[in-house]
């Protein structure tokens, strides 16, 4: 052990001073933009093109318009959102004092069928797909995947780090480094360094592989399937247990119930379907959430074929997310998997977030009012597509309307505080330089 | 020891991997191969110096002499960058071990800086592009300009001009209800993209027309303005200057203005850089630009906005008649008259249009420090 301290200690020396001649010969510039281009005709987009090049991107929260546009990796969480407007809409002004007595202005639309698009996004590790959503109906336009032009600058720029393969962060700084000053630092330091490097990371895999042959393997992690149709929980236990989850059954929603009671280690999530008799999903997980032993557990509701607006008042409690049968393997998993990380995650950022002054009721608020608003704006497209969009002022309203009206209303008051929140919580992570938490992860 | 070998054989492909990713450096260290790299001016053959060199995206140093040479390269094709301030960066394919020289020629680049090369991090980058075309209130047709592609002096002295007395004039144009960020000046950064050869069409389609080759350098411009000079002749009646706003995509949305109407180039500027919607009725296009919307597809919509901002939920009214006779609406505004995006004469942004622009500036996260 001793030995290998020593090592890590040539080790940090030479790399300082390689970082310190680095320095002196300025700082080099990796900044790198996304291009992507698409083709919009009679309201279809296509994509016609995408690089990556070195270059510096626009600021995407500066933008509004009726797109919005989201940026995922590649198990589908959110890295970024932000808005665009339609292409093709040229808004013209002139001013006009024919026919008056002051000018006014005079617009005049300029309205195209086909148009080009061009969007700059600044490149970030792990940006896989690119999707574009109208903001009235919750459509899905268009995704693009990103990965292949990220391939195709690595093969062009493979000494670039975010094309190196990372094995942490403080090697990829360190081989930047190093490279930095191979153009005229003597060869002997460099081939010492790399060595040493070599040494290290022979020796410290060895370390870490000691460690975690002592460590016990993880625990499964546990979910709760309610369903009164059997086929339905046999086949979500089936693919859940492929996927190494422990998984528990009950067939109604007093059976959950009971059987959470009984419970010594609660489960990780609860699959909960809407339409069971006696007692209903709404009402299980009314009663969930009323039990502080229960309220703080993941629940994935389980909808029909189509969300109808008495089922779509009752999302305003709080529910981690939902899937629409019939669903796929994948989205399943998905959706799970996603649940978990964001628990996961929610620990680390929240250390985070305390070492940055922000308080941990603030950070979860936020949290919360993200998952809120993700979901609420996922339901108002699907109402939508279903009912169309209401107009309140007209003579009579509807029942849906009046619901998609209300759940537009408080999404978008839920948003405003969302959005104040996530200024606060930004400038607070950025003064410390901390990453800024993305808004659904 | 007997264990290490144990894990060694155990955990074989885990640290082969290891051994993979770090090799190289070990590698590249005991490669003799070298390249001796020139840095030019492509216009005038001088050599250049402080050039940053990068190889296959590593970064290997500054040319600091006329010759820099790249020791340790392996064997193959290789991707040469090379970048300095002023100049359009280079990238170069090269072949190692070949002749073992390289020379790169620089373009300068046809970007200014008017920030004083301080520019805020996440800032508003505003770029402006010269016309080389304006409208001939005579003819009533658009016809060449050469006041800004013979005169950069002049153009520089418009844009200043424009941007002093638009873009960094908000206070008395907003609306004191809702101040704006105290640091507001801070979170600009302009520059301006002068190539004679290749100015923009102000008069093509309705937002102009910016050549290939801005984009080609331009990419991070959050607006584009394309400036033309006055127009030709007397304005009257039936001739007047117009302004007209198209996005394209992000880092390209791009305005035209007539470098004579600040009040115009302000009213385009609510459309480009803020979001706003026209206030006025007639052939424009309206949506609600939430959050904090100057516009609201209805008037409940319009009415709880209101309330939650504590604004007098009363004066939430349809976008009334104006020109022509016959427009109607369904869509509602707040802000009072004269309102700038209804009234670009004489006009202000009301408490709701502020209030978005407010939004707008502070999505740059601060000023310059």
């Amino acid at each position: 052990m001793r030995g290998t301290i020593i090592v890590l200690l040539i080790a940090s020396l030479l790399l300082l001073s390689c970082t310190a001649y680095a320095q002196e010969q300025g700082s080099p510039d990796y900044e790198k933009i996304h291009v992507i281009q698409l083709k919009y005709e009679d309201g279809t987009y296509a994509e016609t093109g995408q690089h990556v090049q070195y270059g510096k991107a626009p600021n995407p929260a500066l933008m509004s318009g009726n797109l919005r546009a989201v940026i995922t990796d590649p198990k589908g969480r959110e890295i970024s959102t932000f808005f665009l407007m339609e292409p093709g809409i040229a808004i013209g002004d002139s001013i006009d004092n024919a026919e008056t007595e002051r000018p006014i202005l005079r617009g005049y639309l300029e309205r195209s069928t086909a148009a080009d698009m061009v969007i700059t996004l600044p490149f970030m590790p792990g940006m896989h797909t690119f999707s574009l959503y109208s903001v009235q109906t919750g459509t899905h336009l268009v995704s693009v995947d990103l990965s292949p032009s990220t391939a195709a600058f690595c093969l062009d720029f493979p000494g670039d780090p975010d094309c190196l393969p990372v094995t942490s962060q403080g090697n990829t700084a360190a081989q930047e480094q190093t490279s930095g000053a191979a153009a005229g630092f003597p060869g002997i330091y460099i081939q010492a360094a790399a060595l040493a490097l070599l040494i290290v990371a022979i020796l410290s895999s060895y370390i870490l592989m000691r460690s975690r042959a002592k460590t016990v393997a993880p625990a499964r992690q546990k979910v709760l399937v309610v369903d009164d149709e059997p086929l339905i929980v046999d086949l979500v236990t089936v693919v859940l247990q492929e996927q190494n989850y422990s998984v528990q059954s009950a067939t109604g929603g007093r059976e959950c119930l009971e059987m959470i009671r009984k419970m010594r280690d609660l489960p990780d999530v609860i699959l909960l379907d809407i339409m069971m008799q006696p007692m209903d999903g709404w009402q299980t997980l009314r009663q969930l959430k009323a039990d502080a032993r229960t309220k703080n557990i993941p629940v994935l509701m389980l909808t029909g074929k189509q969300l109808t607006a008495a089922e779509a008042k009752e999302f305003n409690i709080c529910i981690e997310d939902y899937l629409m049968k019939p669903f796929g393997k994948n989205k399943l998993d998905t959706a799970i998997k996603s649940i978990l990380h964001r628990r996961k995650n929610m620990q680390s950022t929240l250390a985070l977030a305390r070492k940055a002054g922000v308080s941990r009721d603030m950070y979860c608020e936020f949290a919360k009012l993200s998952r809120h608003v993700d979901v609420n704006r996922k339901m108002i497209g699907l109402l939508q597509q279903t009912y169309g969009v209401p107009d309140p002022d007209r003579a009579e309203m509807t029942e849906a309307d009046t619901v998609i009206w209300q759940l537009s209303t408080n999404t978008r008051e839920k948003e405003d505080r969302l959005e104040q929140l996530r200024r606060e919580i930004s400038s607070a992570f950025l003064a410390k330089g901390y990453p800024v938490p993305s808004l659904y992860d | 020891m007997g264990t290490l070998l144990n894990t060694l054989r155990t955990k074989g492909a885990a640290l082969l991997l290891l051994v993979i990713i770090l090799i190289p450096s070990a590698v590249t260290a005991y490669n003799n191969s070298s390249l001796a790299l020139t840095v030019k001016d492509a216009a005038t053959g001088e050599s250049l110096h402080g050039a940053m060199v990068y190889l296959d995206g590593r970064f290997r140093g500054v040319e600091e002499s006329e010759v820099l040479v790249l020791n340790d390269i392996p064997d193959g094709s290789h991707t040469l960058r090379i970048t300095k301030t002023g100049y359009r960066d280079a990238i170069k394919k090269v072949v190692v071990p070949g002749a073992g020289t390289a020379e790169i020629r620089m373009e300068k680049g046809s970007l200014f800086d008017l920030s004083g090369g301080n520019p805020a991090p996440r800032g508003i980058n505003i770029v402006f592009i010269p016309s080389g075309t304006s409208y001939d209130c005579s003819a009533r047709t658009k016809i060449p300009s050469t006041t800004y592609t013979t005169d950069e002096t002049r153009f520089r002295e418009d844009v200043l001009n424009v941007i002093n007395r638009t873009f960094l004039n908000l206070e008395p144009m907003t609306s004191p209800a809702v101040p704006l960020p105290a640091d507001y000046e801070d979170r600009f950064n302009f520059y301006y993209y002068y190539n004679a050869s290749e100015p923009a069409d102000a008069f093509s389609g309705c937002a102009g027309r910016v050549p290939d080759s801005y984009w080609s350098e331009v990419t991070f411009a959050d607006l584009t303005v394309i400036l033309y000079p006055s127009y030709v002749g007397q304005y009257n009646a039936s001739c007047q200057p117009a302004g007209c706003y198209l996005s394209s995509g992000s880092g390209r949305r791009v305005m035209k203005v007539p470098a004579d109407k600040p009040s115009l180039i302000s009213h385009e500027a609510g459309h480009g850089l803020y979001g706003l919607v026209d206030t006025y009725c007639g052939d424009t296009y309206y949506y609600e630009n939430a959050p904090n919307a100057n516009v609201w597809s209805s008037l409940g919509s319009c009415t709880t906005d209101a309330a939650r901002n504590n604004r007098n939920a009363t004066d939430c009214r349809l976008i009334e008649q104006q020109y022509p006779s016959s427009c109607t609406t369904q869509f509602y505004r707040w802000d009072p008259d004269p309102d700038i995006m209804r009234d670009a004469q004489s006009g202000k942004f009301g408490v709701a249009a502020t209030q978005r622009i407010g939004y707008v500036l502070e999505q740059t996260g601060g000023g310059r420090s």
